[in-house]
């Protein structure tokens, strides 16, 4: 009986050995690829983290070159002018008086 | 020589004007023509005696680059003072609206003259710095208020 018993257990020692070896050798399954789903950009993230805001602008419609350079010189002759008076008399109210130039308005 | 001058010769006697007056070069500019390129060297200073001077600073728009119209100079004043202040390069361009008559001050002859007349050489200095005195103080102003426009539109 004592060594029926011995016989078994051995018996069950190489199975779990023969076992553990043969699952070692078999080829792994693959697992499948988990798949990540696609980034979405959300609506309020910037599509260029770089570009400045004045590409994003809305382009508006284009004016003659020779409009939008009179435009120009005249906003550099009001600032000047506005620069002039602030320096007659300078105040906080004069430096930041208000512009009629189409540039900025 | 009698000239008008606004700003250059202010403060110094009749004798010692026409002593600077005798060291300019007469210069001509046709309408159209450039006296000096943004960037050049500058070694004289400038006193239009008749017609116009635009100074421009280039600007990018759109393609190419356009003259931008900064200041316009009359008869009787000071153009090119980069002539005396270093690094003696202009740091505008100047163009004839047309044509027009300059007189031309040589730096090497101007501070030659200085060192044998300092009291001529400190009312001329003082005089050219009013002229970029008065420059500093409106291009101070215009960015003073473009910056007050820029926070206004970002951060209002």
């Amino acid at each position: 009986m004592f060594m029926f018993l011995t016989i078994l257990l051995a018996s069950f020692a190489v199975m779990a050995v023969c076992g553990i070896m043969v699952a070692g050798l078999a080829p792994h399954e693959e697992k499948a690829p988990v798949v990540q789903p696609e980034r979405t950009l959300v609506a309020d993230e910037p599509t260029h983290f770089f570009a400045s805001d004045a590409e994003t602008v809305t382009p508006r419609p284009q004016i003659p070159l020779e409009v939008l350079l009179s435009h120009i010189e005249r906003h550099v002759r009001l600032e000047q002018a506005a620069a002039q008076s602030f320096l007659s008399v300078p105040s906080a109210g004069s430096l930041h008086s208000r512009t009629e130039s189409p540039l900025v308005n | 020589m009698s000239i008008e001058t606004k700003d250059l010769l202010l403060g110094l006697s009749e004798v010692e004007a026409a002593r600077i007056m005798a060291l300019a070069v007469p210069v001509r500019i046709p309408s159209g023509g450039v006296l000096f390129q943004l960037g050049a060297e500058a070694d004289r200073l400038f006193l239009v005696v008749r017609g116009r001077i635009d100074l421009t600073l280039p600007m990018r728009i759109r393609e190419g680059e356009e003259d931008v119209l900064l200041e316009e100079k009359h008869p009787g004043e000071t153009l090119g003072w980069s002539g005396l202040i270093p690094p003696h390069r202009f740091t505008l361009k100047a163009k004839a609206q047309m044509e027009t008559e300059l007189l031309a001050f040589p730096r090497a002859a101007l501070l030659a003259h200085f060192d044998a007349h300092p009291a001529v050489g400190l009312a001329v200095t003082r005089n050219v710095a009013t002229v970029i005195g008065h420059r500093l103080q409106i291009f101070q102003t215009l960015w003073a208020r473009e910056m007050q426009r820029m926070v206004e539109q970002r951060y209002a």
